[in-house]
């Protein structure tokens, strides 16, 4: 039998105990993570995307981890015409040897895609890889996700990925926003040039001194690393605008937007031919020469683009200034990228 | 009796280790904090109304009607000077760009507290992180970039939009300024009374000033491109060392 003495000893031990605790509480929450990851499965294997250091961070949001499964599985729903109803998958017009578009169209290339918040060429939709994908599954494609769900290979997937019983259309894009971002181009011959392991000739060299400085002027829009300022931009194609030429506009009925379009990378651009929203100029002779020649004033006109008396004058860029300029842009291409045979139809 | 004794002495200290043990928030309410916070929230104006983009609504002292479409810079190596002589110096980089609000406002913590006399900034970036890629690749960053070929580093501050020529013509302007020898140095004599936890600034940058004083900056005779010719980035930046304002909002 306990005295009371220790019995008082013991009560008062707990109590110190339980206030203590009491105290401690605020310290131990300061250490719980404010956003937990949420994939706790052990079975998927975590995968990092790398790329170079003038390369800006990557967001990868914390509730759709990159994993290997998890990108392989966007990688099948990628070729895979079950997305649509017609037989077309995303693969059918963009083609991993056209760096992810078809020559030929208008298409804008899948190429890092992940560095980017405004998608299409007017930007009507923005936000997240996976708000891109919503839209691309939902009203681009209209996938019936009941026929996704009938295919026994994708149940298992989903299930395995994202542990669901029944695939829902963010399910969808989730997984394809996981295969977009390793959709990178990071190895052209520039890139190689950056990093010390790539010679340019003088006339590559002579385009990327234009491409890089006032001559040119190409650098305030095509920022180097994404080559893409991921803004808007009326870059004088035309004067009079309507319908799809109106660009912007039509999504923010600003007047201020009127033939404004989102400046596309110009990584791979030789081989994502035509060019322009419109794929009007078939060759980048022509786009350089727009650029020397053709820009056409208008109230939205950029103001970068009227510089120099650009309008009246032009870049006044000599025969082989244009050719030094096509064979920098040419040094983009990324022989590596669009034969990754991680990146093909699996 | 003992018993007794020895319940009281537990019970005592049980009590005082209590209130010990959580004596720690208490702090939290002092009345004359140590440390304080300083929020600068940055205005850009042009005549002195905040600017509505793309709107050929502004007058410059040479009579140029103008707009705005960008307006992107940097603050950096922001000090305060005490009235004892104390310096507070915060050695972050800024990007601001006015269009984005979540940008457009600059926290300082941890700042003695006392009445403060001098506020003084670089607008730019100082030469040990204006070379390539001396900052952080963000997205802002590297759209801020100046070519290597023209010096490397960063843009300091880029200010575009159009105005009317003397024909009424809407033509294009872009106020770049960049290199070492255009960094901008603010300083603002103004007494800031740092006393409570929480004080807020109003940091006002008033474009029109890039235009007048000393140099009057007439749209139809200097540069409308000033990146290459640096005898118009110099005018700029004399013109824009009076361009910022401080004011106590609360």
């Amino acid at each position: 039998m306990r005295s009371p003495l220790i019995k008082l000893i013991s009560v008062s031990f707990i109590f110190l105990v339980i206030v203590f605790l009491g105290c401690k509480k605020n310290k131990e929450e300061d250490l719980i993570p404010s956003n937990p990851p949420t994939n706790q499965n052990n079975e998927l294997t975590p995968y990092t995307v790398t790329y170079p250091y003038y390369f800006p961070p990557l967001t990868i949001p914390e509730s759709n981890p990159l994993t290997m499964e998890g990108i392989q599985l966007g990688r099948s729903l990628y070729y895979d015409p079950i997305l649509s109803n017609n037989g077309q998958s995303c693969s059918s017009c963009h083609n991993s040897n056209s760096a992810f578009t078809t020559y030929d169209s208008n298409a804008l290339a899948h190429i890092n895609l992940g560095w980017s918040t405004y998608y299409l060429w007017n930007g009507s939709i923005s936000g997240t890889l996976e708000d891109i994908m919503r839209f691309e599954v939902e009203d681009f494609f209209q996938t019936d996700v009941a026929k996704v769900n009938k295919s026994i290979l994708y149940r298992n997937l989903f299930k395995k990925v994202y542990n669901v019983d029944t695939i829902k259309s963010q399910d969808i894009a989730n997984a394809l926003a996981q295969f977009f971002r390793v959709l990178n181009s990071t190895n052209s011959y520039c890139d190689q040039f950056f990093k010390h392991t790539y010679n340019f000739n003088s006339s590559q060299m002579n385009g990327f001194v234009i491409f890089n400085s006032e001559k040119g002027d190409c650098f305030h829009c095509h920022s180097l690393g994404l080559f893409t300022d991921n803004k808007f931009h009326n870059i004088g194609i035309d004067s009079i605008f309507n319908g799809v030429n109106l660009g912007r506009y039509n999504v923010t009925s600003n007047p201020n937007d009127i033939g404004l379009f989102k400046t596309p990378t110009l990584r791979n651009i030789e081989l994502t031919a035509p060019y322009m929203h419109d794929g009007r100029f078939k060759t980048l002779e022509e786009v350089v020469e727009f650029y020397n020649s053709g820009v056409k004033y208008s109230s939205t006109l950029d103001p970068i683009m009227t510089k120099n008396d650009k309008l009246t004058n032009g870049l006044n860029l000599t025969t082989q200034e244009k050719q030094d300029l096509v064979a920098f842009l040419k040094t983009l291409t990324d022989s590596s990228f669009i034969h990754n045979p991680l990146l093909q139809k699996p | 009796m003992k018993n007794k004794f020895i319940k009281s002495l537990v019970l005592v200290s049980s009590i005082i280790f209590t209130l010990s043990s959580c004596k720690k928030d208490a702090i939290d309410d002092n009345p004359a904090p140590l440390f304080t916070k300083a929020t600068l929230n940055i205005n850009v104006l042009a005549n002195n109304n905040k600017v509505i983009w793309d709107s050929i609504n502004y007058i410059n002292a040479s009579g140029n009607k103008y707009s705005l479409r960008t307006i992107n810079f940097y603050i950096s190596d922001i000090a305060m000077k005490r009235k004892d002589g104390f310096i507070h110096k915060l050695n972050k980089v800024f990007y601001i760009d006015p269009a984005k609000s979540e940008s457009s406002q600059i926290t300082i913590d941890s700042l003695l507290r006392g009445d403060y006399e001098q506020i003084s900034f670089l607008v730019g970036l100082n030469p040990q992180i204006n070379i390539d890629y001396g900052l952080e690749s963000t997205v802002d960053n590297l759209n801020m970039a100046w070519p290597t070929m023209m010096g490397g580093g960063y843009h300091f501050i880029k200010v575009e939009g159009h105005y009317l020529d003397s024909a009424g013509l809407r033509k294009g302007f872009a106020i770049h300024l960049g290199k070492n020898e255009n960094l901008v140095n603010i300083e603002i004599n103004k007494l800031m009374l740092q006393q409570k936890s929480e004080n807020n600034y109003s940091l006002d940058f008033e474009i029109n000033e890039i235009f007048a004083n000393p140099y009057l900056y007439d749209l139809n005779i200097e540069k409308t491109y000033t990146m290459s010719d640096s005898l118009s980035m110099s005018k700029i930046k004399t013109n824009m060392q009076d361009a910022f304002t401080i004011n106590q909002t609360n």
